[in-house]
């Protein structure tokens, strides 16, 4: 097993968060990987929608490039993903098919490349175990919804996912890292794609509707996967809530930038300063919340356990030395206690850019 | 041997592709045929007069008739000439129809065919010798697995023709899937009031044995001669002593969720499902009981006025015998919230199945018929019902409509009406609305226009939560827009599926069930309660859906069926069946492994020496063991192995 990892045109630029932290993420996971060499166009919308073969042909040839060095494809951006999944399926299924693309191309492919989208990647061959196992900080109060769009999980012919109604991936590895993933019933509505370009005000109403969900349903960010629902999200933003009149400052967060962030990751790592808007008060708040929330558990355990040795001394004797030594159990619990608060402001530290 | 071939024309079925006139000709070259002649319907009144006189004019001793199936017609031609005076299994058929004339569309292809078709009929005919069929005594008593209204229609028809009944119920109380229902449609009457009296009568009946709270473990035996283990599970509670006076449910402190309520609020771990049960008895369910679980309460035991708490009892095995079984497992709903995620997965409060709203609407469900919302309690000022869930949807394996479903939407939609106002909205959303019963398409009419329920032709596509309402998103296809309600409680039509545990009773019945769990009947048309198992019979919606008429209907179909089985004292049974020469026999026993019916046994024919035998009673001549027996030691009665051989060769040497 060898991946080949294949970034696409947003990752280089727009979405240059998503490549950073996908790649720190996969580094910290310990899963090697090498760029797709000379990787070009994945044969996205515009080519698509007016020349089939064109689209396969552009695709193919990154499955061909992707061979070269791998046999599995991650490609992190869904709709790269789309595309050479795509690919994949027809030219694998059919030699007819392989021998037209291969005609045009300058070079032929032959290989039987497999292609991976993030989340499923990281299920499959990664597992929500080993997700879990590099958590050091501990984002138990970062509320967020999973919002997985459109390309991830439909058609299910194509990307296997089972339920394209109510996916699950990406709300098991952040629920393996630790975050307090919120329930709702919107993971998979329309954000407006693009839509947006030509009618601005159905991106506007669609992905509006998505903040609001998000919102009601209790989470403060959302966790996407897909570039263009980033650019609705996050940098369209200030355009809903001028269009619709609402406030809303929800940060929108890419999965690896998350998995990063519970890794240790800093702020820098995974480029939080690249989101429109803000993150990184929200992700501090929550790292706060949550080291509050355990120091006071740690000194409520520390208190039940003093109180506990206190009516043992007392049971065990009835001699005055029994209550110098409850006091000393106090005081050494109390300590502990300090010292754990102390612990956790050190990722709190880390996020400072 | 005189063979006589009689080639039937079915109207233009046969003839309008293959010469049958020709045919029955040709067939005149054939080796021993001394007749032969082309009808009209062989199967009418003249075609079977025409058959018997050739018996008689021209002494046949076997006669062939190349028409239709065997399934369809065999057995009227075996009548017809043993009433001609020849052995009917000197009769042989050739199908040219099904296999023939209805597959091919160019005559001469198809001439040929049917000509191979009918030199075989009579090379094997050639080789078949007369049988005469076995009686069996056959035992009266009938079992009915399970309570609901199709097993209590069928039960009470049956003791009341004098037969003695057994009803076998799984749950603690009869009544099944009706008593949980508020009313009925199109009639809006009482589904309790109409039924709680037939429930009683079952109970008081003389003939009438009711087993509730027990399951068919074990079914072995044949058509008048059945042996079934029947499993009595442990209530915990000595039934004979229990009053149902409900003091220990009263009482009990652990909860539990109640099955009979559709999961809306939970009941105690000691329960009995609902006022009117019968039988009115009280069990435990040990899973949520605090004594089982934690070793400690022992609550009901000390409050219990008739002293009948048995924690010690144990589920016991009682073997009855029986000459006819009657299956009305009936149904269950769609379990929607595992597949449609689209609607929430259940995840959303308000949003409740079909069954839930029946136990909601009902006086003595748990919220004593008071219509309102799951989340707040608030009473509904916009009620959504949508149809087809788990029905006619391919993408969740459910293609066929669930039948039941628009009628009890509109029942409900009027019902909301009647419960909440006048003036509450209620929108049904639906794909098409099939109302084909008594009464039905007026019912429905009059929900649209006197109760003013709107219809909207769409599927629903989401359910979301927003600003504490659930809003139903989908699409209106007759004018062609999308629309978008906000409702207060959504109520979903979940469509029926075979009840939990079907198939694996159809295969301790060894009947035929479909891809859903169904069981399947005997013949769609002319045999739609009887099954392919004789003696096994079909009530209700356990083998299609159904509604309360159709289900009662042929409940009493089904007890009129197994009254007319047991009316003869001695039953006749195939002469076609396996016979083993045990000369040859060298007891390997394939056949026992293979025989789906266990009809071969170990006899001893002389002391310490074992042989292949077949019980004559229970084999039904599917000549299994004889393709698998390694000595060709078994044969198979009426379908002699020369017989076979021959019809090869004739096809084969031209």
């Amino acid at each position: 097993m060898s991946l080949a990892y294949y970034p696409g045109c947003s990752l280089r630029h727009s979405s240059a968060e998503l490549d950073v932290s996908t790649r720190k993420v996969l580094a910290a996971l310990g899963v090697e990987y090498k760029e797709v060499p000379d990787w070009t166009c994945c044969g996205s919308t515009p080519a698509h929608m007016m020349d089939h073969l064109l689209a396969q042909a552009l695709a193919a040839r990154n499955l061909r490039q992707a061979a070269e060095v791998g046999d599995e494809l991650l490609a992190p951006c869904p709709s790269c993903y789309q595309r050479e999944k795509n690919a994949e399926l027809e030219i694998h299924k059919s030699d007819a098919f392989r021998a037209e693309v291969n005609e045009v191309l300058d070079k032929p492919y032959a290989g039987q490349v497999k292609v991976y989208a993030l989340p499923e990647y990281l299920i499959k061959f990664v597992g929500e175990e080993k997700v879990a196992s590099l958590v050091v900080t501990d984002l138990s109060q970062l509320k967020v919804v999973p919002y997985y769009g459109c390309l991830l999980g439909r058609p299910s012919e194509l990307t296997g996912e089972c339920d394209n109604e109510q996916p699950m991936m990406m709300d098991l590895l952040l629920q393996a890292a630790g975050v307090d993933v919120k329930w709702w019933n919107y993971k998979t509505e329309c954000c407006g794609a693009s839509v947006g370009m030509p009618k601005m005000e159905i991106q506007r109403r669609l992905s509006g509707k998505i903040l609001e969900q998000a919102l009601s349903a209790g989470a403060e960010a959302v966790v996407v996967c897909c570039p263009l629902c980033h650019v609705n999200l996050d940098l369209k933003q200030a355009q809903i809530n001028s269009f619709l009149g609402t406030d809303y400052r929800v940060p929108i967060l890419y999965l690896p930038q998350v998995l990063g962030l519970a890794f240790g990751m800093s702020a820098d790592d995974v480029m939080l300063s690249k989101n429109i808007i803000d993150p990184e008060p929200l992700v501090k708040k929550a790292i706060a919340e949550a080291a509050t929330i355990r120091a006071e558990e740690e000194r409520k355990a520390a208190e039940k356990a003093a109180k506990a040795a206190a009516r043992e001394a007392k049971a065990a004797t009835a001699e005055p030395a029994a209550s110098t030594e409850a006091a000393v159990t106090v005081e050494a619990a109390s300590t502990a206690g300090a010292a754990a608060t102390g612990a956790t402001q050190a990722p709190d530290a880390e996020v400072q850019p | 041997m005189r063979i006589g071939v009689f080639v039937c024309h079915c109207g233009s079925n046969i003839a309008g592709t293959v010469d049958v006139a020709g045919v029955a000709k040709r067939a005149l070259s054939l080796k021993d045929v001394v007749h032969a002649e082309n009808i009209m319907y062989t199967c009418a009144e003249p075609g079977q007069a025409a058959i018997q006189k050739a018996i008689q004019d021209k002494k046949l001793d076997r006669v062939i008739v190349a028409a239709c199936s065997p399934h369809m017609h065999e057995m009227t031609f075996r009548r017809c000439v043993d009433n001609g005076g020849l052995n009917p299994y000197l009769f042989e058929m050739a199908n040219i129809r099904e296999h023939c004339s209805w597959i091919h569309t160019d005559m001469p292809v198809a001439t040929d065919k049917a000509w191979d078709i009918i030199k075989m009929a009579v090379a094997k005919a050639r080789q078949l010798e007369p049988l005469w069929a076995n009686e069996v005594e056959v035992n009266k008593d009938v079992l009915v697995i399970g309570g609901g209204v199709a097993g209590i229609q069928a039960a009470l028809d049956l003791a009341d023709a004098g037969l003695k009944v057994t009803i076998v119920e799984r749950e603690t109380t009869i009544g099944g899937v009706m008593a949980k229902l508020d009313k009925t449609f199109p009639t809006i009457d009482c589904s309790a009031c109409i039924l709680t009296p037939r429930m009683v009568d079952c109970a008081q009946h003389e003939n009438i044995d009711l087993m509730a709270y027990c399951e068919v473990d074990k079914v072995s035996g044949y058509v008048g001669n059945f042996t079934v283990d029947i499993r009595k599970k442990a209530a915990m509670v000595d039934w004979v002593k229990c009053i149902g006076c409900e003091i220990c449910v009263q009482k009990c402190p652990s909860k539990a969720p109640d099955i009979f309520n559709v999961g809306l609020e939970p009941t105690k771990a000691i329960y009995i499902p609902f006022p009117q049960a019968v039988p009115k008895r009280a069990a435990i369910q040990v899973d949520y009981c605090r004594y089982f679980t934690q070793g400690k309460c022992r609550v009901c035991e000390r409050v219990c006025p008739a002293g009948a708490i048995d924690y010690e009892q144990k589920e016991e095995i009682v073997q009855k015998r029986f000459g006819a079984i009657v299956v009305a497992t009936g149904l269950d709903v769609f379990p929607w919230e595992e597949r449609y995620h689209e609607y929430g997965s259940g995840k959303i409060k308000d949003v409740i199945s079909g069954l839930q709203y029946e136990r909601m609407l009902n006086a003595s469900g748990p919220y004593g018929g008071h219509v309102h919302r799951i989340s707040n309690g608030e009473d509904p000022k916009t009620v959504v019902f949508i149809q087809c869930v788990g029905s006619r949807d391919e993408s969740v394996g459910r293609p066929y409509c669930s039948s039941v479903c628009c009628m009890y939407t509109a029942k409900q939609a009027l019902l909301t009406k009647d419960h909440c106002g006048m003036d509450t909205e209620v929108y049904v959303f639906y794909i098409d609305i099939r109302a084909t019963g008594k009464g039905y398409e007026e019912f429905i009419k009059r929900v649209q226009t006197e109760f003013g329920v709107k219809y909207v032709r769409g599927r629903v596509s989401k359910l979301y939560e927003e600003n504490g309402k659930v809003m139903v998103r989908g699409s209106d296809t007759l004018l062609g827009e999308q629309v978008e309600i906000a409702a207060d409680l959504v109520v979903l039509a979940s469509g029926i599926t075979s009840s939990p545990g079907a198939v694996e009773l159809a295969q301790k019945l060894n009947i035929s069930y479909d891809e859903f769990g169904f069981m399947k009947e005997g013949h769609p048309k002319l045999r739609p309660v009887e099954t392919n198992t004789a003696g096994v019979f079909l009530a209700g919606a356990c083998q299609a859906p159904k509604d309360i008429p159709a289900t009662v209907a042929q409940a009493s179909g089904t007890a009129s069926k197994v009254v007319g089985l047991l009316a003869k004292d001695k039953l006749k049974t195939s002469p076609m069946i396996a016979i083993v020469g045990q000369k040859d026999c060298v007891s390997c026993w394939k056949c026992i492994e293979v025989c789906p019916f266990s009809a071969p046994e170990k006899l001893e024919v002389r002391p310490g020496e074992f042989k292949s035998h077949v019980i004559e009673t229970v084999c039904q001549g599917c000549g299994v063991c004889v393709a698998n027996c390694p000595v060709n030691c078994i044969s198979l009665k009426g379908f002699p192995t020369d017989a076979i051989l021959d019809q090869i060769e004739e096809v084969l040497l031209v």
